[in-house]
């Protein structure tokens, strides 16, 4: 896979669950399937850059007595990367810590965990590291070996028995893999076997070979065992937004239906009420003018007119009701007119010109007019703040779907080509 | 003094020579006093008060823990001192010496240094007495320190060098659980100076020096000491490892100090103590000092002779610590007890409380709109209905009766809900609306002219005008009662934030007033 799609898809990835941003890396690392690497930590001055030398069998890391290593080096050789990471607690600003656990975490695949002799138990956050360091092997299968350095540095075999004993009691069941690497050095320098054999350092190695051989196994394992985590994780995220958005829905539904079913009810009624007035009223007088001598007579015209008026103002004042009730008050910002008077939805569906009596047949006899009311009244319903702050929770819930989606493609691309 | 006298007999001859001079404290003492006694009473003052804040409030939760905390105070701060006051009382014996704390991790060898030093003083006819404390009381003993690859200190133990010095060996500084803190603390206030011990195979990991802030804090000199640099050569003769105990090599040492030195004086000032206290490294072997039978150029190739040049540097600023010992010994009590332990809880809970005062502020502006919209959408659908009912009686009055004991209900239970941390004070349960008198019902007449108007006929009645007035008047009067609702919830608010703020500038005040009475004190006694 070209690495820019394999950088899109760890984007797509990242966007939905940014806390996997160094299991990703690790992932990348897995999935690039270079040499396997041996890592050695512990803290500062205790011999790890030594005891490297010898296992390599050659002077390749720097050693003095004092803290040395400050950055990472590294040193491939017969097909294994070395990682010399700078010790634990060596750096007041504590940037050779970051080193260290980019080391450790993210590039090894076995770790050295070295603790000189000489020091006694270890402290505690020795022992807090190594634990996590076992915890994290149960999980994915990386081998991490306790190694117990400088053995020349105690007085004779006494001590180290007491000092074994101690840290026995503190990492119970671990194997110490006792080493010196200045015997190991003097021992291949002058030919002596005793040394070379109390140095540890030929049985550590011929461990180490044997976990080196396990480890595109466990590579494996754990490409799968962090593709399984993330995929869980993806899919857990996105259940979780299916139900917000259920949820989400059916309030957006139900207040739907019960809008429509009390509107209807409303323009059922208003319209019953105006039905009856305008066939109470007989023929039509209104829309005679009245002449200049009726100007001081009751006429039929007038009373009509009064009916008409105060019917339709009571349709309207029983519609706002309902619709103040369902917040239904004033119109959407972008249709605000200038005059405020006029912002009103009553205003905007009912106009402002005088109802005569075929108008108000028109508009609430017949169905086409009710259902117009309806229907413009809805428009509005769902314009009102209320209903566009659900519907943008709704969209929101939507986008954290397909993000989910996304990211769950590109976990599957990102598998498909490990 | 002879020239060539080496550096361990000049150090234990000072030893011996230390005097004490007590000088008159008594006026510094007595401000120290005032000042506390002055913050009491302030505390006291500044107590916060939740006006218009229901009880069970949060914000009202949060005011009281603070004062429950000032009010405490005075009688804590009492408390402690009481127990420095017994403490001081067993430990005076040991004003008159020199203290030495000797800090370290469990593997600096400790023990070891402190034995050395013990069996040095004894070589040259000086009487040494170990002691350690155990259920509050001194206990002297015969027993050397235990050492070992993983020796453990679990109490105080200390051991007297001659007449006038002590080491001091202890396992946490500041751990206050056991009985004996009282006077493990009283110990360790009473130290002059602290040597660090870091072991040399992996020196100077400095991020031990943070629990000695507080004694660097009240400005004791720190002296690194790189403890065993020494190194066992090894080799195979004959089918069998023969070892050698050397001491690390003059060069191998130096680097090591100079690292030594470098991080540590980095660290001091990563923790803003000023760096002039920190003496340079020293490294030894007590070991190879031993193995080589203790003679003078075996002492010094261990690097002995150097560190005794180095506690005698460090012995001079002790003296003039010891001369102000006791008012600084009242001043730490009322920086770190008093005011170090008000300030730590206080002051959190006081940025607390004000940050959610304003995060309320912020809120009630929202609060009251929701309010509106809520009494708003519950009265209007009523109206219709209130209208038809009494169109016939043209009853404005009952109608507005009726309306405004709604109103009164639904905004009660609306400001209730969104309002429920305040007290509101608007018992009256008669809403005004503001209605314009020549609102009304409105008929529509119709007079028969052949009768000169005299006969009329009401057609119907009209009340859309008089809808408008209510509609209007309802939603002036639901904004008026809201808006009165969540200006007093601000001005609650306003007062507590104000309060708050005066508690913060006295105690800032107070640690002013000490930090001008510690200079003093320096001043005075430097």
């Amino acid at each position: 896979m070209s690495s820019e799609m394999r950088e899109q898809a760890a984007r797509d990835v990242l966007a939905v669950l940014p806390d996997r941003a160094n299991d990703l890396a690790r992932l990348r690392i897995l999935v690039d399937g270079d040499e396997p690497v041996v890592t050695v930590i512990g803290k500062y001055n205790h011999g790890k850059s030594s005891l490297l030398n010898e296992l390599i069998g050659r002077d390749t890391f720097a050693v003095s007595d004092r803290r040395e290593t400050v950055s990472l080096a590294d040193n491939v050789h017969r097909g294994v990367r070395w990682l010399d990471a700078p010790g634990l607690d060596a750096d007041v600003g504590t940037a050779d810590d970051r080193h260290a656990l980019q080391a450790v975490w993210l590039r090894s695949d076995i770790r050295l965990f070295v603790h000189a002799a000489k020091e006694g138990e270890l402290d505690e956050k020795e022992t807090a590291l190594f634990a996590e360091l076992n915890a994290d092997g149960a999980r994915t299968r990386r081998q991490t070996f306790f190694v117990l350095s400088q053995a020349d540095q105690l007085a004779d075999e006494v001590e180290l028995d007491k000092v074994c004993t101690a840290i026995g009691k503190q990492v119970p069941g671990t194997e110490l893999n006792v080493v010196s690497s200045m015997r190991n050095r003097k021992a291949l320098e002058g030919g002596k076997q005793l040394l070379l054999e109390k140095s540890g350092i030929p049985a550590l190695r011929a461990a180490l070979h044997s976990a080196l051989e396990r480890v595109p196994q466990a590579r494996a394992h754990e490409v799968a065992l962090v593709f399984d985590d993330i995929r869980e994780e993806c899919r857990a995220l996105r259940a979780g937004h299916e139900t917000t958005l259920a949820a989400l829905r059916e309030t957006q539904q139900r207040q739907a239906l019960e809008f429509r079913q009390g509107l209807k009810a409303v323009i059922e009624k208003v319209s019953g009420d105006i039905e009856a007035m305008l066939n109470a009223l007989g023929t039509d007088h209104a829309a005679i003018p009245d002449s200049a001598q009726d100007a001081y007579a009751i006429t039929a015209g007038k009373v009509e007119r009064g009916h008409i008026q105060i019917a339709y103002s009571r349709a309207c004042i029983e519609m706002d009701g309902f619709l103040v009730g369902h917040g239904v008050d004033g119109l959407p910002p972008e249709q605000e007119t200038s005059s405020r008077r006029m912002n009103s939805v009553m205003i905007a569906v009912m106009g402002v010109s005088v109802k005569f009596r075929k108008d108000l047949r028109r508009m609430f006899c017949e169905a086409a007019g009710r259902e117009r009311m309806q229907r413009e009244f809805t428009h509005y319903y769902e314009l009102s703040d209320d209903r566009r702050a659900l519907a943008g929770r709704i969209a929101q819930t939507q986008a954290a779907i397909v993000a989910a989606e996304q990211a769950s493609a590109a976990l599957r691309t990102l598998e498909a080509r490990a | 003094m002879k020239a060539d006298v080496s550096n361990e007999l000049r150090f234990i001859a000072e030893v011996d020579g230390f005097e004490f001079v007590e000088r008159d404290i008594g006026k510094i003492l007595h401000s120290l006093d005032a000042w506390l006694a002055k913050l009491n009473a302030d505390l006291q003052d500044h107590l916060l008060a939740g006006d218009g804040l229901k009880e069970q409030s949060a914000l009202a939760a949060q005011a009281a823990a603070i004062n429950a905390v000032l009010q405490n105070n005075s009688q804590a701060c009492a408390r402690q001192w009481a127990d420095l006051e017994s403490a001081q009382a067993l430990a005076d014996s040991f004003d008159e010496n020199a203290l030495l704390l000797v800090f370290g991790k469990f593997n600096a060898g400790k023990s070891s240094f402190c034995n050395f030093l013990a069996d040095r003083f004894v070589a040259h006819g000086k009487a040494v007495q170990y002691f350690h404390v155990d259920a509050g009381r001194v206990v002297e003993t015969a027993e050397r320190f235990s050492e070992g690859a993983t020796e453990t200190t679990s109490r105080l133990q200390g051991v007297r060098l001659g007449e006038k010095l002590v080491l001091l060996d202890t396992p946490g500084l500041h751990s206050v659980t056991q009985d004996n803190a009282a006077l493990t603390q009283r110990f360790i206030d009473s130290a002059d100076a602290v040597i660090w011990l870091t072991s040399s195979t992996s020196p100077g990991q400095v991020q031990e020096l943070d629990e000695l802030g507080r004694e660097l804090h009240r400005n004791k000199p720190l002296l690194p000491v790189v403890t065993r640099s020494d190194v066992y050569e090894e080799d195979e003769v004959d089918g069998e490892i023969v070892k050698l105990l050397c001491n690390k090599t003059a060069q191998g040492r130096a680097l090591q100090e100079a690292d030594v030195e470098a991080r540590a004086r980095q660290k001091l000032v990563e923790m803003d103590v000023d760096a002039a206290l920190l003496k340079r490294p020293v490294s030894i072997s007590a070991y190879t000092a031993r193995m080589q039978g203790e003679t003078p150029p075996a002492l010094s190739d261990a690097g002995f002779e150097r560190l005794y040049a180095a506690l005698l540097s460090i012995t001079e600023p002790a003296l003039v610590y010891k001369r102000r010992k006791r008012a600084e010994i009242v001043l730490h009590h009322l920086e770190e007890n008093v005011l170090g332990k008000l300030c730590g809880e206080v002051l959190p809970l006081l940025a607390e409380l004000d940050a959610a005062s304003q995060a309320a502020r912020d809120l009630l502006e929202r609060q009251q709109e929701r309010i509106v919209n809520a009494v708003w959408r519950g009265i209007l659908p009523t109206l219709p209905a209130l209208l038809e009912q009494h169109a016939e009686e043209r009853d404005v009055p009952a109608i507005r009766e009726s309306l405004s004991r709604a109103i009164h209900e639904a905004f009660s239970r609306e400001a209730n809900t969104q309002f429920a941390d305040y007290v509101i004070a608007n018992e009256a349960t008669v809403v005004t609306l503001d209605l314009d008198q020549a609102v009304g019902f409105e008929s529509i007449v119709l007079a028969y002219p052949e009768t000169d108007g005299s006969l009329r006929e009401v057609v119907a009645v009209d009340y859309q005008k008089l809808h408008a007035a209510l509609k209007q008047a309802i939603h002036t009067s639901v904004l008026r009662l809201a808006r009165k609702a969540g200006k007093q919830c601000n001005a609650s608010l306003e007062r507590l934030i104000e309060l708050t703020g005066r508690l913060k500038n006295a105690l800032g005040l107070h640690a002013q007033g000490l930090l001008a009475l510690k200079s003093e004190l320096r001043a005075e006694f430097d």
